[in-house]
């Protein structure tokens, strides 16, 4: 099947900001060209690495971003590299950029350069802070850009005094920012006019997180952060328990509807651990309410004697929106996602061969979001690039 | 920045039916509004079409309504609200009417709602063949799970997300809010504006099942081959890099009550430049600590060496020293420091300011880009439920005033349109 964005070509700069955007554009078909410095992106050496190898050719981290795409090497500073940059942007629909405010024009690539290259191009500039402002030359990470987004005062533990906020894992906040850009480019193309787009990491960031704002601006209360559930202004029941194998369950109880109620407390009925839930009172949502932590240490109890998976499906056919909280090794033997075709295999040429790969989330009829090669060693497509654009 | 109109938006002309509910649906809807997209929400007072979103807080002046809620109003900005009971085969026969006029529809209903209504894929391209239709759920229509029951929290929990998140041999963390609805809003609208990028190429239309719990999965970044090439168990290490790619990287306690720092070095000149900032000349000068691996092997040294210096400072004062000399350094910010004292948010308009007849003077997040040449941005107050069902029926269907009369004495239709109609319910 062809791929969604397969009429697309994009130019990557290689760094760390952009390579989640790239990876959305690639996996979607699009032609994605990697621009590497001379010896390679940054990202080839971060961990985790494959196995015990540790050269610029078996970042896990790099292998992950960087499917589908096709790498060249271009020595910007170099006049021959920026006119061979200038020249795949000749070809090009969007321009994926994560170099510093200003960092491309004191190379002589300024905005003005660049869209002499291609007028109808759509640039889009992927920084910590946003072109310019008070902040704009600040550096960010992921951590950074969580703690001053807000996410990490939301996340950590109300029952540990004096503990950390926490960050949330997975380079999130590369995900909240790529994926606007992604967002942010596919409509621009939408004008068939070129475009210069001013993403903001910490914008994205700072836009993301829930009910905090308006909590605020309603009430004039911040939340605060607990245990394994929602930051909230006044303290609310546990809903993470704890279950027989040690794994732990998110039993949510919010928005219970009446049926869904009567199957949880027939459920630990069944096992003569409903205590007082089966009476009627609990149906009244305001004795619901005021008994909420007392409902939670019933369930908790109940947990504690069955394995997560059986609370995790036992609950869910009884309309509760419970999850187990899985690792992510986990996911390898799921069989939703083997159903859904999560997981799949891509060639990694010799010696490796075959290798488990994650596909996409994204799941089209007519067309295929999915990633159908590893990612490029370095300059493998820069002989066969470089002679196309001499040949121009 | 909000949107004045004095510049079109990118997705100007593009129109969309819009059954989403919730963050994770209506999320991206709103996405598509602020970059100038036309939304028409399809909703009712009551199930199964009502968005119970609407009766939630935190309410204006704490009195609970259907126009009152701040949370809707956050996530519904500028779309259109038409009423209609989906529950009658003459409210279904009018939003059937609606689809040759809409590029895009979009649900987020329990799998099964749109078939039994007519409004599948297979029926609506029928009416509409280059249409673009997204169905958004917990687990997707396919699948062992696709009739779970999905809120953020869940899908955070099955993709591993909350498990990664935590002090180390502790309960997880997680994550303190719906970092899946926003995300799943986010894919959402990827995949929409995907759909309308292949049509804008090809002519054809698209369907796309979106789980969130799946997306959730996808967003675990290099823990997925770790797992899957190494065999690796991911464990979550605190605030601590996972992969040991920053170091030292962590939040560490600054002077007042829980108010923290978070700091990360990678680069050999972030190294001595913190090093200058917190006046750790002896560190800088041992050779082993010049390197990420060197210091990865001091690292409870090295941060209880930054804690020492950071506890008595005010953490603004010391990020700002900090962000001076070149080292990435962020207080762990609430949303009242966001709003208050936040310059680089200020300056580039995150916060946009709306007056809404009900709700009040709110603030609202923008968007995260500007787009030279086009306006995009919070294009306007959330929806009355039902104040645009006379101008959507008369205007795209074109129903006399009759006809909408004899709807809405029939219960099919509604619309309250008057402040007092709008604040009564």
């Amino acid at each position: 099947m062809s791929g969604t964005l397969e009429h697309l070509t994009v130019v990557e700069l290689a760094g760390p900001r952009t390579e989640w955007c790239g990876k959305l554009f690639a996996q979607a078909g699009a032609r994605v060209v990697l621009v590497e410095p001379p010896g390679g992106a940054e990202t080839r050496s971060y961990a985790p690495w494959f196995g015990e190898r540790r050269d610029r050719e078996s970042s896990l981290h790099f292998w992950h971003y960087n499917t589908d795409k096709q790498s060249v090497v271009l020595d910007l500073v170099a006049e021959e590299g920026r006119e061979a940059f200038l020249g795949l942007l000749g070809e090009a629909d969007v321009l994926l950029d994560g170099s510093e405010p200003g960092g491309l024009g004191d190379l002589g690539l300024t905005r003005e350069v660049i869209e002499g290259a291609n007028e109808r191009l759509v640039h889009v500039a992927l920084t910590p802070f946003g072109q310019e402002g008070p902040m704009a030359a600040w550096k960010g990470s992921d951590l950074v850009h969580q703690a001053l987004g807000g996410q990490m005062m939301m996340n950590g533990y109300d029952d540990m005094p004096a503990s950390p906020p926490v960050n949330g894992q997975g380079n999130q906040a590369g995900h909240m920012a790529g994926s606007w850009g992604f967002i942010a480019a596919l409509a621009a193309l939408q004008t068939g006019r070129g475009a210069f787009i001013d993403l903001s990491v910490h914008d994205a960031c700072a836009g993301m997180t829930e009910n905090a704002l308006p909590q605020y601006d309603y009430t004039g209360k911040v939340v605060t952060r607990r245990t394994g559930r929602h930051a909230s202004v006044a303290p609310t029941p546990a809903w993470q328990h704890r279950a027989a194998d040690g794994r732990y369950i998110n039993a949510q109880l919010v928005n219970v509807s009446p049926r869904a109620w009567e199957g949880l407390v027939s459920w630990l009925d069944e096992h003569g651990m409903a205590e007082d839930l089966t009476d009627p009172k609990y149906f009244v949502p305001e004795i619901f309410r005021e008994e909420a932590d007392h409902i939670s240490e019933v369930i908790g109890r109940f947990v504690a004697t069955k394995r997560a998976d059986e609370i995790f499906h036992g609950a869910q056919a009884r309309a509760l929106i419970f999850s187990a909280i899985l690792n992510p090794e986990d996911l390898l033997d799921d069989p939703h996602l083997a159903a859904r075709d999560f997981w799949i295999e891509l060639d990694q040429g010799e010696p490796e061969g075959m290798l488990r790969y994650a596909g996409s989330a994204f799941v089209a009829q007519n067309s295929e979001v999915r990633p159908r090669r590893r990612a490029p060693h370095l300059d493998e497509h820069g002989q066969a690039l470089r002679e196309g654009l001499a040949k121009q | 920045m909000a949107r004045n109109g004095s510049l079109p938006g990118p997705l100007n002309g593009i129109r969309v039916l819009d059954f989403t509910r919730h963050l994770a649906g209506a999320g991206s809807t709103r996405i598509l509004a602020t970059l100038g997209a036309e939304i028409l929400r399809i909703e009712w007072p009551h199930p199964p079409a009502l968005d119970f979103l609407r009766l939630s807080g935190p309410h204006a002046d704490g009195r609970p309504g259907m126009n009152r809620g701040g949370f809707f109003a956050q996530i519904n900005v500028g779309k259109k609200s038409v009423a209609i009971d989906m529950s009658t085969e003459a409210g279904k026969a009018i939003a059937r009417e609606l689809i040759p006029h809409c590029d895009v529809i979009a649900e987020s209903f329990s799998p099964g709602v749109m078939k039994r209504w007519g409004l599948d894929y297979e029926s609506v391209r029928a009416l509409r063949p280059d249409i673009i239709y997204l169905s958004a759920s917990g687990f997707g229509q396919t699948g062992p799970y696709a009739g779970y029951r999905s809120v953020g929290p869940t899908a955070q929990a099955y993709s591993g997300l909350t498990a990664t998140s935590g002090l180390p041999d502790r309960e997880p963390a997680g994550w303190g809010f719906s970092y899946m609805d926003h995300m799943g809003a986010v894919m959402n609208a990827a995949a929409i504006l995907m759909g309308l990028e292949r049509r804008r190429a090809t002519g054809e239309g698209e369907f796309f099942d979106a789980g969130q719990s799946q997306h959730g999965c996808a967003l675990l970044g290099p823990m997925l081959l770790d797992v899957s090439l190494n065999g690796a168990q991911v464990r979550p290490k605190g605030n601590r890099d996972l992969y040991g790619n920053f170091c030292p990287n962590n939040a560490y306690r600054c002077r007042g009550e829980d108010s923290w720092l978070a700091i990360s070095v990678r680069e050999p000149h972030e190294w001595a430049a913190l090093c200058e900032t917190i006046g750790a000349d002896d560190l800088v000068a041992r050779p082993e600590l010049a390197t990420l691996a060197g210091r990865l092997a001091h690292e409870d040294e090295i941060d209880s060496r930054i804690e020492a210096w950071t506890q008595p400072c005010d953490a603004h004062e010391a990020m700002a020293a900090l962000q001076e000399a070149g080292v990435p350094a962020g207080v762990a910010q609430t949303v009242e420091d966001k709003v208050h004292r936040d310059p680089q948010l200020a300056f580039r308009g995150l916060y946009t300011t709306l007056d809404d007849p009900v709700l009040g003077e709110k603030r609202y997040e923008d968007v995260p880009v500007t787009m030279e040449g086009f306006e995009v941005g919070v294009p306007g107050p959330s929806p009355w439920l039902g104040a645009d069902t006379r101008d959507v029926l008369g205007g795209l269907l074109g129903y006399s005033g009759e006809k909408l009369e004899q709807l809405k004495a029939e219960a099919i239709i509604d619309d309250a349109i008057t402040l007092e109609e709008a604040q009564a319910v």
